[in-house]
């Protein structure tokens, strides 16, 4: 669980740096024909040159062998999105279902449900996933988007760098750095959906080489589409938060950062639900409370090394109808990049990382035991051969110990071909393994009335192994020239021991009672195959089309009973899914930014029981934004303009539509 | 952000240029087609200061553009500064796009110097000099003269016929 993807990216992809790029500075110039021939042209032929362009983000993309994405913060304000759930609906072969105002089903390359599980996903390299069923709480995850740097996605494993978990895919949210956020920022937005919003950062200077910046930001989301029920999902949350970076001359820096929030989520139906056991009733509202502190320090070694030393401290609390949730994780990380020699980067690194948890649960759920203290640490190595200038070669390994399956392997090799300058051609074979949650190994909850003899009871079990995935994947990438960018990825994934529930053998407990055990094993297997495209036309400058396209098969086998219907996972993401963006500059400093959404159905999903699915949609958003004036800009948005309201995802007394919507935002000293 | 620095694609291939060059030469070029009034100067044998203020995207592009070259009896030499208060006596300032966040504070720092100020970033001109526009892979140039003439910069109008021109009022 890991590191900046920056540096992944960096290592994975950017050894040419090391050859060419990475300290030129410091290399005598060799005398370059090029800027010769250059310095003879006059203005006006030189403003006739053709260039290759470097864009920061497909810069960072590099020659990287692997399936990644970068959401730039211009594309996130360009979008309809206030949230960056509703910003990962812009990354192709990401699937974003909202199951209500605020409960999200994220999922990279299938198996999705608002306890995605096969998901990596980092906040400024600290990981947002809960290792009480290793998904996101997504309703606490605020951000100011104006903040945010980049959003970098890398679909398919990443455990070798990030570590497990990251078996379908990482997310890494980068904010930018206080230096990238001088001075004073407001912004607020009224709107339907989200029904207010402000937020204001101040960043200033500490002294010659330190910068700092606050923030604070409260929003408030109205309830989804769901006709007459007791209960509601609108929600409010507030959030403040805190940045200094300090910069030395020689390159070494040092960030601590931290957060704070507060907010109350309202939920349609009951987190944990047994047929048959009266659940909690009335509104039902989650009240989340959380912090976090991150410090990192970054120093340049020499002109081929640098090492990274970060630490944090997060606390979560929730306060849900079915349980009470209080998590305290503490992560201590180290990782070195060095060239060795002309051809060879190497990164390596150790962490460790302590997780306390306590959950309460309120009547029919429990943990037994309710508190625990968890452990895994964890090194990973890998090294980046530059074979012959066009062919990279990367391989490397994570060994991880964690308290839930003990030691686990997870190593990969990746190659890259850079059949011209601006093309690359890649592909990679890699293991990923996804940890057992504390829901698998200590869940304890009786499935039928608990007064009865015998008694029907799902139990976590030591013995549930991790999950599997061996996964084969090619790509081509043609990054640097424009007009075009075009980006395809493939892969095959062959997974083992995917989670099953299986009935056992009854035993008489210690009061007598006959209990039938119903336990999570790995009983299920499953493979898919996948395509994911991005293309980027950029005809003019002022005009950008984007498309994406992503298709998806997935086949699961249940070898044992399947009580819980897991095998339902392989219809729970949409087959197809098409976007298109498009972002205009238009003349009087206005924008006019769309985008289109069409997704096929979501055939089926295990807690329908059914087997009806939800059906595909295609849903258009729209910008129109207007910056002529001063520091400030005015937006007005509409969201899901196609139809007054959708379901997205889940099943129906547990989701809410998505209703037609429309927010304007003034946003002042961007 | 050490050695963001960015390897170009491999060097043996040569066309199309890559945009840092052209962007360098454009440097170069802008300090033949703009006259300083004399102040700029301490003596007549200072050189002409070409700088980068933050992250440097050029590497060493810049000092092999202008090694070895005098323009009008002066020599040429590059400056690097990590912030706006060390910019003494710089003639053409090329702020780097890592420095967004701070363009009024860097513009407003500079406003009396006769600093040519140069950028790349969508509304660097409302109150920078030249900025670089790349459109349909060329690097075109979009000038804001009325600037420059507040600071006592000519701008030859060689350079002025290729570029968009925009004014302080608008836009």
């Amino acid at each position: 669980m890991r590191r900046a993807i920056l540096n992944g990216v960096r290592s994975i992809a950017v050894c040419a740096l090391v050859v060419y790029g990475s300290d030129s500075r410091a290399q005598s110039p060799a005398p370059h024909p090029s800027i010769s021939e250059l310095k003879k042209l006059s203005v006006d032929q030189l403003t006739d040159v053709e260039v290759t362009l470097v864009s920061r983000a497909e810069e960072r993309l590099g020659g990287a062998p692997a399936a990644i994405t970068v959401v730039t913060n211009e594309e996130i304000r360009r979008s309809a999105a206030t949230s960056v759930p509703e910003a990962l609906r812009l990354v192709p072969g990401i699937y974003v279902g909202r199951q209500t105002s605020n409960t999200w089903a994220i999922s990279s390359r299938g198996f999705s449900s608002i306890t995605s599980e096969k998901l990596l996903v980092l906040s400024d390299t600290r990981s947002i996933y809960t290792p009480l069923f290793s998904g996101v709480f997504w309703d606490v995850q605020d951000y100011l988007l104006q903040d945010v740097d980049r959003i970098e996605v890398i679909r398919g494993p990443g455990a070798t760098l990030w570590g497990s978990n990251a078996v379908n895919g990482v997310i890494n949210i980068t904010t930018k750095s206080a230096k990238e956020t001088q001075g004073l920022y407001s912004e607020a937005s009224a709107g339907t959906r989200d029904r207010a919003s402000a937020a204001v950062r101040y960043g200033g200077r500490v002294g010659d080489r330190g910068y700092y910046r606050v923030f604070g930001s409260v929003v408030d989301r109205d309830v989804s589409f769901i006709g007459p029920r007791p209960t509601a999902d609108d929600s409010r949350l507030g959030h403040v938060g805190a940045r200094t970076d300090w910069e030395s001359l020689d390159g070494s820096s040092v960030t601590i950062q931290g957060d704070l929030y507060h907010g109350t989520m309202g939920r349609l139906s009951p987190s944990v639900t047994i047929i048959g056991r009266p659940g909690p009733t009335g509104s039902l509202n989650v009240d989340v409370t959380g912090g976090n502190v991150l410090g990192r320090y970054r120093r340049k070694t020499s002109s081929t090394s640098d090492i990274e030393l970060r630490v944090y401290y997060d606390r979560t609390h929730r306060d849900d109808p079915s349980y009470l949730d209080d998590l305290h994780t503490v992560d201590a990380d180290f990782q070195q990049r060095a060239a060795i020699g002309a051809r060879q980067e190497l990164i390596w690194g150790v962490s460790a990382r302590l997780m306390a948890n306590h959950n309460q649960g309120k009547g029919i759920f429990a943990l037994q035991p309710p508190s625990s203290r968890d452990n895994l640490v964890s090194g990973f190595a890998q090294d980046q051969l530059t074979l012959r200038t066009s062919l990279r070669l990367t391989v490397g390994t994570k060994l991880e110990h964690n308290d839930f399956s003990g030691f686990e392997a997870q190593p990969s090799a990746r190659v890259a071909w850079d059949i011209s300058a601006p093309q690359t051609l890649w592909a990679a074979v890699s293991r990923a393994v996804r940890v057992p949650t504390r829901l698998e190994r200590d869940i304890a909850i009786d499935v039928t009335n608990p007064a009865a003899n015998p008694v029907g009871r799902l139990l976590g079990t030591d013995e549930f192994e991790a999950e599997q995935l061996l996964a084969y994947e090619i790509g081509y990438r043609r990054q640097v020239l424009r007009p075009v960018f075009i980006d395809v990825a493939a892969f095959h994934n062959r997974y083992d021991g995917l989670a099953s529930l299986e009935i056992e053998a009854p035993f008489v407990d210690p009061t007598g009672r006959t209990v039938i055990p119903i336990r999570n094993r790995n009983l299920t297997a499953g493979h898919s195959t996948g395509v994911e495209v991005l293309g980027t036309v950029m005809a003019r400058e002022e005009w950008r089309v984007n498309a994406s396209y992503a298709y998806l098969d997935l086949t699961l086998d249940p070898r044992g009973q399947d009580v819980n219907r897991g095998r339902f996972f392989d219809g729970a993401t949409p087959r197809h899914q098409f976007g298109l963006r498009s972002f205009v500059d238009l003349p009087a400093s206005f924008q006019l930014d769309g985008q289109l959404r069409s997704l096929s159905a979501v055939r089926r999903l295990p807690p329908l029981v059914s087997g009806t699915g939800i059906d595909g949609y295609t849903e258009l958003d729209l910008r129109l934004a207007w910056r002529g004036w001063q520091q400030m800009e005015l937006s007005i948005v509409g969201q899901n303009l196609l139809h007054p309201h959708h379901p997205e995802f889940g099943p129906p007394e547990q989701r809410g539509e998505m209703e037609r919507g429309m927010y304007s935002k003034v946003a002042w000293g961007f | 952000m050490m050695s963001m620095l960015v390897a170009g694609p491999a060097p043996a291939q040569r066309a199309p240029f890559d945009e840092r060059e052209v962007k360098a030469v454009f440097l170069f070029n802008f300090v033949q087609f703009v006259d300083w009034p004399s102040h700029a100067f301490s003596s007549a044998e200072s050189p002409i200061v070409i700088g980068v203020l933050g992250d440097d995207p050029f590497g060493a592009l810049l000092d092999e553009v202008v090694q070895g070259e005098t323009v009008r009896g002066r020599r040429l030499t590059v400056a690097r500064f990590r912030r706006v208060e060390d910019v003494k006596s710089c003639h053409v300032l090329f702020v780097s796009p890592s420095e967004s966040g701070m363009y009024e504070h860097i513009l407003t720092t500079l406003r009396a110097q006769p600093t040519l100020t140069v950028g790349e970033t969508p509304m660097f001109t409302r109150r920078g000099m030249i900025r670089f526009v790349t459109e349909q892979n060329r690097v075109r140039l979009e000038v804001n003269i009325d600037v420059a003439k507040s600071v006592g910069l000519t701008i030859s109008s060689n350079l002025l016929r290729s570029a968009r021109i925009v004014s302080a009022t608008r836009g």
